[in-house]
């Protein structure tokens, strides 16, 4: 395995100012993620799972410590500097899929690649979806609008949209919670098996069945990391 | 990319039929009466006039002064002569002199205005020509020639657009003309006089000098110059002022302590002036319209913005940036906006087609009102303008912040929402603009509706004025004149009949008006009538008599009948009754007559109430018909004949229709305004509505909440109320403090008397507030109507 650090984080914190009340959502997280690394972050409702992974995903600012992604200290980057490392570096998979309704599912696999500043040509572009629809066994499903599909389909082309700018990390939010037993397991299984072809994958589950088939998980408690198994090292 | 966007922002703008619809609707409307005013505003200020050099054309106007009093607008013919011979100022000049004609030889022998002119006119204004030629140089204003250029519009109508009509004979009134050319079809005559139509040009048929002809003082009298190089402007008029004032002053007679002046004004000034007052309001109220319509549309599109706040989100987590989230609302905002620019400009010309028939009747060059190229590029220029500033802001209102919000929810009932702050800025900016333009609107309207309703203090019901053409015969004027008006007197549909030089609602003459000592009192507007004059206007009269009638030609009775004012001012307490004045500082009259005071609306809103009447001493063809009914020019032709047949009507007209006309553009500029007004309260209504509508539904689970509790429906709407009223109020003291800061600063710069009507705020508060009452009911009543479990539920 690449020792290469996809993700450093150094004592970070997150306040939350509520009502005149301050809340610390994390305290002082320290977390390095490694190339092809499969991780999961699990804990109890409020704990700052998702706060921490919308910090990880560029999504929000930490309010101290230090996150460097692929290298890049991202403290001091602004709006348009911030999107481009997301779009380059940062495939994002959430528990309500967001695809956007409007788009067929071919556009909304492209959108991350056009908003990429390297520019492909149609041909290359088209190549380039239907792989990550090859991936997440999508490609009859291309011309289709996302209302015409199921839970389980919606979540399989998120995932093929978070691929689609070949990125360093997939940061994967309760993956599972809007599908039932059998779509949840089927995405959990494509999800093993694009890590098993070398993708990182940081996701956040409160389903322990889920995360124990994650090679590395990580407990959170009250926004401190209070418990971390490797399972690769164990096993 | 781009081709994408507008392809998503089409799709997604055909799922939104009704936010398409309200800001297609609000725009098309908004552009159409823009671009209108723009087209209108481009026509009358910003064209240039279509003479060569015409920055160095310049109007040669006088001024006379009485008492220390000045006035414009009349110049002397025998004066404009002596600036037309200057050499040290002027580098070339021509004379005009306005005359109404008869064309003799054309069937009807029409009435029709000519401008005689002298050579240098055609290239001054560089005249197109489309058949023969103009005035040559021994054709001028001493060599007694008598040729004739028509106007295009004149050749095809009284001519027949006869292609041999050059070199060929006509008669205007009763001398003979040579037609030498046709001017082209494009020619402006440059609107000196007025807007009206001219139906050719022609030599002076003769001699004028500097002594000729100083009785004839006239706002038909004018010339234009082209001035020489370096001409310092004060220093010209001074001097030709001196000029003309020491050959004024050298003839006999003059009037004591009056002088006259030159005042030469730009040509474009001169022109441009008449249309002002009418374009600057236009333009004012379209600019109100405007801003109304862009706080609408910026509403709408916030609210649009919040609503596609995941779907951002979305993009802005897939790594979109700020530019591609701008461009995404841009292609969505230029594509509403294209299509009004489209609809708006096809609706304009429409409109166009509308106004050029009323507006060409103020104003000869909007004849062919039409949409320009300037108008459209201006037009479209805007809407891309707008289409830009509405996704700038827009845009500007994505949190990115809160993105997160925005991908965890659910997508139903997001957090994603416009400020409360900018709810009420949009509210307030809407009542503050539309109150702004609501009370100026009043306070132009309220006159203007007086003005057109005032009654004139006689009766225009079916009341005529006539002038009988009778150059023709050879009967004694005197005798002639008598024996038309007891015709027209013996017919039976015919009341009364009076002769006249003018018609009641002609100002008539400005003439001087002396004391029994001879001393100036000041220049009065003066009328003449006969004996029946009054009564054929149902004038009443106060005191006195009327005049006693004049048997004879050229002999006088010496009566002079004052209005109402002029006798109150003159005399205060006394009887005005046989008190002594002199209209012409030679014979003395003798008042014998009081008569009410006419109200004859002039051209700023006012009336000239001080008025003296003398009696028609001459033979006149001119009457003033009273009839019992709607009279017939054909029978009163037909009955004409039996005093000889060559007696016709040279003009024929009821005094209401001449009323009618006289308030054409009070009425127009009304109507406009109200036009434009109800557009801007309707926008801004609904503006509002949809603002407070908008943060009603914010509320609906809150106010969900309140019911099921048991609170009183009248406490919530009063609650609900009281918040929307809050930016209403704020709009409103925001309007207030800026026309009161607009006032005292007019009021400090401007020269002119700026009034400010009390009943225009009357008006404009409880307007705005009723508006804003029902904008902000109506959501809230929705709401509470409903069952509270619908509000808990969000359905």
């Amino acid at each position: 395995m690449n020792n290469r650090h996809v993700i450093e984080l150094k004592n970070i914190t997150k306040k939350f100012v509520l009502g005149g009340m301050e809340t610390l959502a994390l305290r002082g997280v320290n977390l390095n993620v490694t190339q092809g690394e499969y991780l999961s972050i699990s804990g109890p409702s409020g704990c700052g799972k998702s706060t921490l992974l919308n910090i990880l995903g560029l999504l929000d600012s930490p309010s101290t410590g230090t996150y460097t992604i692929a290298g890049n200290d991202v403290s001091n980057l602004d709006v348009n500097q911030r999107a481009t490392l997301r779009n380059k570096h940062i495939g994002f998979v959430f528990q309500s899929f967001n695809l956007i309704d409007e788009l067929n599912v071919f556009d909304n696999i492209a959108l991350p690649i056009k908003y990429s500043s390297t520019a492909l040509s149609n041909t290359a572009l088209k190549e380039r979806v239907m792989t990550c629809l090859e991936l997440v066994q999508m490609t009859h499903r291309a011309e289709h609008k996302p209302n015409q599909l199921s839970g389980g389909q919606q979540q399989r082309i998120a995932i093929a949209r978070a691929l689609a700018n070949q990125p360093d990390i997939l940061l994967i939010d309760e993956p599972t919670g809007n599908l039932d037993s059998k779509n949840g397991d089927a995405v959990m299984k494509m999800l093993s098996d694009l890590n098993a072809q070398g993708t990182t994958m940081c996701m956040v589950t409160h389903d322990p069945r889920y995360a124990d088939m994650a090679k590395r998980k990580l407990f959170l408690l009250d926004g401190v990391m209070v418990d971390e198994m490797n399972l690769e090292m164990a096993g | 990319m781009i081709k994408e966007e507008f392809k998503l922002a089409l799709s997604n703008l055909r799922k939104l039929p009704g936010f398409s619809l309200t800001v297609l609707v609000t725009l098309a409307l908004t552009l159409a009466a823009l671009t209108v005013v723009i087209n209108i505003n481009h026509r009358l200020i910003t064209q240039p006039l279509p003479y060569p050099d015409a920055d160095k054309l310049w109007v040669t106007d006088q001024s006379e002064t009485i008492n220390g009093e000045t006035q414009y607008g009349f110049q002397l013919l025998s004066t404009q002569f002596q600036l037309y011979q200057d050499k040290q100022f002027i580098d070339k000049m021509t004379m005009m002199h306005l005359v109404s004609s008869r064309f003799m030889d054309i069937k009807d022998m029409p009435t029709v205005d000519i401008i005689r002119v002298t050579p240098e006119f055609f290239e001054l204004l560089g005249t197109p020509l489309h058949l023969g030629r103009t005035l040559k140089q021994d054709e001028g204003v001493s060599d007694e020639q008598k040729v004739l250029v028509l106007s295009y519009q004149s050749w095809i109508t009284h001519f027949n657009t006869d292609p041999d009509i050059v070199g060929s004979y006509t008669s205007i009134n009763r001398e003979r003309y040579q037609i030498i050319g046709i001017t082209g079809e494009a020619f402006e005559v440059p609107e000196i006089f007025g807007g009206f139509p001219v139906s050719g040009f022609s030599s002076f048929p003769e001699p004028v000098t500097t002594t000729s002809h100083w009785n004839s003082i006239s706002s038909e009298f004018n010339g234009i110059a082209r001035l020489k190089a370096g001409v310092n402007i004060e220093q010209m008029n001074h001097a030709l002022g001196e000029q003309i004032n020491t050959l004024y002053q050298s003839r006999e007679n003059v009037a004591p302590d009056t002088r006259i002046g030159a005042k030469f004004t730009p040509l474009r000034d001169k022109i441009v002036a008449r249309s002002d007052e009418l374009a600057i309001t236009l333009l004012f109220s379209a600019a109100v319209l405007v801003l109304i319509a862009l706080t609408n549309v910026v509403n709408l599109f916030l609210s649009r913005a919040a609503q596609k706040q995941r779907t951002i989100a979305i993009q802005a987590a897939l790594g979109a940036k700020p530019t591609h989230i701008f461009v995404s609302m841009f292609c969505e905002s230029v594509l509403l906006v294209g299509a009004a620019t489209i609809l708006g400009l096809l609706l304009a010309e429409w409109l166009n087609v509308w106004l050029a028939n009323d507006l060409s009747y103020l104003f000869s060059r909007m004849q062919s009102l039409t949409l320009d190229w300037p108008t459209i590029v201006v037009a479209c220029a805007l809407s891309l303008i707008i289409s830009l500033l509405i996704a700038w802001f827009t845009s500007k209102q994505v949190n990115y912040h809160a993105l997160t919000d925005a991908l965890h929810s659910s997508g139903k009932g997001t957090g994603a929402q416009i400020s409360k702050r900018t709810r009420q800025v949009l509210v307030a900016l809407q009542v503050c603009f539309a109150s702004i333009l609501l009370f100026l609107a009043a306070n132009k309207l309220i006159p203007a509706y007086a003005q057109m309703t005032h009654p004139t203090g006689f009766n225009t019901e079916h009341l005529y004025y006539v002038r009988i053409d009778g150059s023709a015969t050879e009967i004694d004027s005197f005798e002639l004149g008598k024996q038309i008006k007891q015709l027209l007197a013996d017919q039976a549909s015919i009341a009364s009949v009076s002769a006249s030089y003018t018609s009641p609602l002609q100002m008539g003459w400005q003439n001087y008006l002396y004391d029994q000592n001879i001393a100036l009192i000041g220049i009065v507007s003066l009328s003449f009538y006969d004996e029946d004059g009054f009564t054929a206007l149902s004038l009443p009269l106060e005191q006195g008599s009327r005049f006693t009638p004049i048997m004879a030609s050229g002999s006088d009775n010496n009566e002079i009948i004052l209005s109402a004012s002029l006798a109150k001012r003159l005399y205060k307490d006394e009887n005005p009754i046989g008190q002594t004045l002199y209209a012409d500082r030679e014979e003395p009259r003798k008042v014998v007559g009081v008569v009410s005071d006419i109200y004859v609306p002039t051209g700023n809103r006012g009336y000239t109430l001080e008025r003296y009447y003398l009696p028609v001493t001459e033979g006149s063809t001119s009457f003033m018909i009273k009839g019992d009914s709607a009279l017939s020019k054909v029978q009163l032709t037909h009955a004409l004949k039996a005093i000889h047949p060559s007696l016709n009507f040279a003009f024929f007209e009821p005094v209401d229709d001449m009323l009618t006309q006289r308030l054409r553009q009070t009425w127009l500029q009304a109507m406009l305004t109200v036009t434009l007004l109800a557009l801007t309260l309707s926008l801004a209504g609904a503006g509002i509505y949809g603002v407070l509508n908008y943060s009603v539904q914010m509320r609906r689970y809150e106010l969900g909440i309140h019911l099921s509790l048991g609170a009183h429906t009248h406490k919530l709407i009063s609650q609900v109320l009281k918040q929307s009223l809050t930016p209403v109020m704020i709009g409103l003291g925001v309007s207030a403090l800026a026309i009161a800061i607009g006032y005292g600063i007019l009021t400090k710069i401007s020269t002119d008397t700026i009034s400010m009507s009390w009943f225009a705020v009357t008006v404009t508060i409880p307007i705005m507030l009723l508006i804003a009452l029902i904008a902000s009911y109506l959501p809230v009543q929705r709401v509470i109507n409903q069952d509270p479990i619908k509000a808990l539920r969000n359905e």
